[in-house]
């Protein structure tokens, strides 16, 4: 079964060390990736250009995005019934605790701090895919089926 | 009728004997003399005395004896002439006298009864002269009294108005004088204009209630009454009036007293206060949403140049020679470090922001802690640390375990080659403890041991000993927090003795 990844990534640098290393990757996967705020939602309801868009298994949220910010979307993922099960992982530079926090409050999954050394960074990326992808059993696409 | 031509002279009576006759002459010439003289007399006290109670009856005795005197010289005039007419009328008409004068007599007994008697009047003297001593004492205590309450009045930079029981103006201090101008008497109507007083907003002059003084005649008591004076030529004074009527024990008003403050200086104060705290504020959230801005924005360019410097060395390893690893080298440990120096700043800013969370902490498991946090270290290091039993004390628990981490870290790191031995005590002060973390290390030159205690303020190079210089300003920031002092007391090359003291009031046990 092929995961859907949606990388929610503004950072040219990241997405490159992220797609790099997911193509490393023995798991099969689909990523999509959208760089501003308001795409992640318009992605998220198959909206205008997004509208042959899949549901993704998984979100991977930076914060600081352009246009609606990281807790926006976040908020908005859990108002809405159909996309409130889909597990968001927090991926982002800031080591703030307020942003931690206000994360968690938010409902994110996890909350993971981007880390500067290339070998640690690349390390956390397989640790997301080694947990999210592969060990942890994601939430079905469509609740009425159960 | 009245002619004496019909009747015998009385001398005839005395066969005309000439000591008889005489003997009657002289008698009653003597009596008369001595009956004209006592009237003149007791006429004479009577007109000299004023509201003399005995004037009436004196004056009545006066005449009754007159009359009698009058009588005996009839007598003496009717041995030869025989006018027994004339001298029966004197005679009835003394009797009508002395008949009145018996009657008044009468009445004016219980009057005589009553009038003191002269031991009565003597004592009656001696009261009246104690009574007179101590009214004039207590005149003279008043008048004392009078010139402490004037020293005071005139002495109280605040204005002091009072009215009387009419509501006219009876006490004005010089620094009402200062404030309003002379004193005037006019009708409180005037007051306003006279005395320039206006509304808070400094335009409108008070309507006659309004006035203070008014205001507490009416019978008001009221505590800082915003008022506005503007002296001729001068800028307006903002006053605060307290005022109450004054009541005598039975609740009877006396009249009513007012003073009056300039805030002027204070409103002022406040004002530059208000306009400074709005200031720290925003400074404050600015400060807040920069610590913000460096730990989330600034982090991800440093990231990038780490990153991807990495990725290019690892990238074209093969093509790259020494000198271009060393080179890529400096590149990250600089972004590095300029990562470590944000998060040093973001946690020494954090310390000031965070709320005061005091309890009482046992000191040893704090240092426990610490030394948990710096195992790694002190193993690497082979270091010997010593703890002797650390008192209680209140405070903040982390901020503790990050004082005594850094404290001990930087003697870890500031090490000769010998390896390092730290030392940590506490003796009991006064007013709380005094901790000191001794070590053998490299030592401070005493013109630097306060420069360490600021942030970022290195002595060594960064090559030789890691550390950001940020450690001894959180150190201090944090025994500040706890109301204690830091310092070092050191030589170059003889070790170092960090002191510290914690205000805690607790009772330590050892």
């Amino acid at each position: 079964m092929t995961v859907n990844v949606l990388l929610c990534e503004d950072n040219p640098g990241d997405i490159y060390l992220i797609e790099k290393s997911f193509h490393r990757s023995k798991i099969s996967y689909n990523i999509d990736r959208v760089v501003t705020g308001n795409n992640v939602m318009a992605y998220l309801r198959q909206e205008d250009r997004y509208q042959y868009a899949s549901r993704p298994d998984i979100l991977m949220l930076d914060l600081n995005l352009p246009g609606k910010h990281g807790f926006e979307i976040l908020q908005e993922i859990k108002a809405d019934p159909s996309l409130k099960t889909i597990p968001i992982v927090i991926l982002t530079s800031s080591k703030a605790r307020k942003d931690v926090l206000t994360s968690y409050r938010l409902q994110a999954s996890c909350y993971i701090v981007k880390p500067s050394d290339l070998q640690a960074f690349l390390k956390a990326i397989r640790q997301i895919e080694n947990f999210w992808l592969s060990l942890v059993e994601l939430p079905p696409h469509n609740i009425e089926e159960n | 009728m009245l002619l004496s031509t019909q009747y015998i002279p009385h001398g005839h009576c005395y066969l005309w004997q000439t000591g008889l006759v005489w003997l009657h002459i002289s008698a009653d010439a003597l009596i008369a003399l001595a009956y004209f003289s006592i009237p003149i007399i007791l006429f004479y006290f009577v007109r000299h005395q004023e509201n003399n109670p005995l004037e009436k009856i004196i004056t009545l005795f006066s005449l009754f004896i007159f009359s009698c005197g009058t009588t005996h010289l009839m007598s003496i005039w009717t041995l030869w002439h025989p006018t027994y007419w004339v001298s029966g009328i004197i005679k009835v008409i003394t009797a009508l006298i002395s008949i009145y004068t018996a009657i008044e007599l009468i009445e004016f007994i219980p009057l005589a009864l009553s009038m003191p008697n002269s031991q009565e009047l003597e004592n009656a003297n001696q009261d009246l002269a104690r009574e007179i001593i101590s009214r004039q004492k207590a005149e003279a205590e008043l008048e004392q009294e009078r010139s402490f309450l004037k020293a005071m009045l005139d002495s109280i930079s605040d204005s002091v108005v009072a009215c009387d029981k009419r509501g006219v103006l009876a006490i004005f201090n010089p620094a009402s004088e200062k404030m309003f101008g002379t004193q005037e008497p006019l009708d409180s109507k005037h007051w306003a204009q006279h005395y320039n007083l206006y509304y808070a907003d400094g335009e409108t002059y008070l309507k006659p209630e309004d006035i203070p003084l008014t205001r507490a005649f009416a019978g008001e008591t009221f505590t800082d009454a915003e008022l506005v004076t503007i002296p001729p030529n001068a800028a307006p004074i903002k006053l605060l009036a307290n005022g109450c009527p004054i009541l005598d024990p039975d609740g009877n008003k006396l009249g009513a007293v007012v003073t009056v403050r300039d805030v002027t200086k204070k409103k002022e104060a406040d004002r530059q206060l208000q306009e400074i705290n709005a200031e720290l504020l925003q400074s404050n959230q600015e400060l807040e949403q920069f610590a913000y801005v460096a730990s989330h924005d600034l982090r991800e360019p440093l990231r990038m140049v780490i990153s991807f410097t990495q990725l290019l060395s690892q990238k074209y390893e093969q093509q790259l020679d020494e000198e271009a690893d060393t080179i890529i080298g400096f590149a990250v440990n600089g972004a590095k470090r300029m990562e470590v120096l944000i998060e040093d700043l973001l946690s020494y800013s954090r310390l000031g922001k965070q709320n005061k969370t005091f309890r009482l902490v046992n000191c040893n498991l704090v240092v426990e802690k610490a030394l948990a946090n710096l195992k790694v270290s002190i193993e690497e290091k082979s270091a010997v640390i010593k703890v002797k039993p650390l008192p209680q004390v209140v405070g903040d628990e982390v901020q503790l375990v990050q004082l005594f981490q850094n404290l001990i870290n930087n003697a870890l790191i500031y090490q000769s080659e010998i390896s390092p031995r730290v030392e940590i005590s506490a003796v009991s002060q006064q007013q709380g403890w005094s901790f000191s973390v001794k070590d053998n290390g490299i030592g401070i030159s005493s013109e630097n041991s306060k420069r360490i205690f600021e942030v970022f303020q290195r002595l060594h190079p960064k090559d030789r000993y890691s550390g950001t210089g940020i450690g001894l300003a959180i150190c201090k920031k944090i025994v500040e927090r706890h109301g204690g002092q830091i310092w070092v007391e050191s030589e170059l090359g003889g070790g170092s003795t960090f002191r510290f003291t914690l205000n805690s009031k607790i009772i330590g046990i050892m």
